[in-house]
């Protein structure tokens, strides 16, 4: 290393750890000096949000507007009219009304497979509903359960699991957050309601709020949201997730309790407007089992491993896409499970993915490609399976790992 | 996932001592170096780190954060630091503590002892920089600020804060030679 950048190094790793005298006398006079401003000016720290939202002549109109217009017009123009500057403020406020949760429940349904990851969307596809269940403890992270009939992620205050229930198969995470399984996730609601806030206040002009009345008589504040994409029309990603996707967020709030009540997402689609997700219930602090938050796997689990260097790793390094997916199939219609292992990243191949691929036939292998922003291959391909079924999709494939090799990444 | 700092000053602003305590656990330590490296002492240090948050929190009705937390608490910091150095000068003190001055709190094995040795070494070596090669140094690998925000800082040209930075740099690498040979 040169001098220079070991200089730089030594300067970004000095650490002047503070010891615990200092630690507790400084943050003890910081929160005595808050306090005291808290004491002082009480009704500057709890701004209404009503008076926040509500404060200029233009703003009532614009809010009023909202509502007629969302009675009157078709989503889809629901966010056409003048923006707001509070939408922010209110993604805020909700957060902190959800940072001080204990627990919660929220259903919700969503047009994806119901066996395939979470954040995969399909227009075409009737609702599959999900649940999320977070016991919120002392340490951020809390324990929560996501669930789809396919699929269950378990996080048990220390490590995430997920259950891949038709494959008998389970991945463990390194990095136990939700986003890991789904960005969207509202198991971290108040993260989301953070993010949000940031996005209004970056881009307000994509923001739209309003009040209304629901039919309880409950005063709703609802906070409308333009999420463009920037993926072309013809991309084979497109509208597959959200990101890629040009889509309208309805986000409704309790404005008493701040707290979510509704949330209605609708992905653009040739001049349609589908709704593809949708708050179904949610219920907060509640008495939940603590039998959530544990996962009784079968003793015969496939378990997803790193994919290891093999003697011959070199010969598989060299495969291109469409190699790696001729190989792939090959060892499917030979049943030769130890040949297939080696694309898979995982201990061995559960009996359902045997029955399913074993024996079939390969009818073609297309042109691999690329799209949106996805760091591997897809590869077209048509097989006859074993039942006689013709099936055709795209095999998703990636070489980032640490073998250097192609591993299956989906469209089975 | 890490709360938004935006968050967590929006909290503050409306009285969570909670918030408060997460963005002074988070940045305490790095702020801390940050004032040590400049006055070379630790409890002077302190002072400045108290400081600054104090008026973080007095003029929080006001703040607007536009870019990191981080950097505009670094900026505080070396601006007061500054100030501090300012009136001990007119005092007629020696305006950096010697190094020996870094408090060593950590008694442990031989790497710990050699690491205290090096990192005092860091510390004294910089007490020799002209100041506003310190501050650019400082601003640029503790803060994490662009040399045109150190620029904007100072009130000159982003190329004459990175020539502080490169002349810093070098007048470093001159004074620690036994530690950084190649």
């Amino acid at each position: 290393m040169k001098p220079e950048r070991k200089v730089e190094q030594m300067i970004r790793n000095l650490r002047e750890a503070p010891n615990a005298e200092a630690h507790n006398r400084i943050l003890g006079h910081l929160l005595s000096v808050l306090k005291e401003r808290k004491r002082q000016t009480p009704a500057a720290l709890e701004p209404e949000l009503r008076r926040t939202i509500m404060r200029s002549p233009i703003t009532k109109l614009a809010a009023a507007a909202v509502v007629a217009l969302a009675i009157a017009l078709p989503v889809s123009f629901l966010v056409r009219t003048a923006p707001t500057a509070s939408a922010a403020d209110i993604f805020y406020q909700a957060a902190e009304a959800m940072s001080g949760l204990t627990s919660f429940h929220i259903k919700v349904k969503m047009r994806t497979p119901p066996n395939d990851n979470f954040h995969y969307i399909r227009l075409d596809r009737d609702f599959t509903e999900i649940d999320f269940w977070k016991q919120c403890t002392d340490d951020e992270r809390g324990k929560w359960r996501l669930e789809s009939p396919g699929r269950v992620v378990v996080m048990d205050g220390r490590t995430s699991t997920m259950f891949m229930k038709h494959l008998n198969q389970v991945f463990e995470a390194d990095d136990p957050s939700p986003e890991r399984y789904w960005k969207e996730c509202l198991v971290e609601v108040n993260e989301v309601m953070a993010r949000e806030a940031q996005t209004a206040s970056e881009r307000p002009a994509a923001f739209t709020s309003s009040r209304e009345t629901d039919p309880d008589g409950r005063e709703m504040i609802v906070v409308a949201v333009e999420m463009p994409t920037h993926v072309p029309p013809d991309d084979y990603l497109r509208n597959k997730y959200l990101e890629n996707a040009d889509h309208l967020k309805i986000y409704r709030f309790n404005a008493q309790t701040k707290l979510l009540e509704n949330l209605e997402i609708y992905v653009h689609d040739n001049g349609r407007d589908v709704l593809v997700f949708q708050l179904v219930a949610a219920e907060y602090n509640i008495d939940l089992d603590p039998g959530l938050f544990a996962l009784d796997l079968p003793a015969d689990v496939i378990r997803s491993v790193p994919p290891e260097i093999l003697p011959d790793n070199e010969r598989y390094e060299q495969m291109t896409s469409e190699e790696a997916a001729t190989a792939f199939f090959t060892a499917c219609a030979e049943e030769d499970w130890d040949e297939l292992v080696k694309f898979l990243g995982q201990t061995g191949v559960s009996q359902p993915m045997k029955a399913y691929l074993g024996g079939l036939e390969i009818v073609s292998i297309g042109e691999p490609f690329q799209s949106a922003n996805y760091r591997g291959w897809f590869v077209p391909y048509e097989i006859k399976l074993r039942s006689g079924r013709i099936k055709k999709h795209n095999l998703a494939l990636r070489k980032d790992n640490r073998a250097h090799r192609f591993q299956l990444d989906g469209g089975i | 996932m890490m709360l938004e700092d935006r968050y967590l000053v929006w909290q503050v602003q409306r009285g969570s001592e909670r918030a408060l305590r997460r963005i002074y656990n988070r940045y305490e330590t790095h702020l801390l170096t940050l004032a040590t490296s400049l006055l070379g002492r630790t409890d002077q240090a302190e002072d400045v780190l108290q400081d600054v948050f104090t008026r973080f929190i007095e003029s929080i009705d006001t703040f607007t954060l536009t870019g990191s937390l981080k950097g505009y608490l670094a900026t505080c910091v070396v601006n007061r630091a500054r100030d501090h150095l300012r009136k001990k000068k007119r005092r007629g003190e020696q305006p950096l503590g010697k190094a020996d001055s870094v408090q060593a709190r950590q008694t442990g094995p031989l790497e710990a002892a050699i690491a205290r040795e090096q990192r005092q070494q860091l510390f004294a070596a910089l007490a020799r920089l002209p100041q506003e090669q310190r501050e650019t140094i400082l601003l640029h690998l503790q803060g994490g600020l662009r040399f045109r925000e150190i620029a904007r800082l100072h009130g000159i040209s982003a190329k004459t804060a990175w020539s502080r930075y490169r002349y810093g740099l070098n007048g470093l690498k001159s004074m620690l030679n036994g530690q950084v040979e190649p």
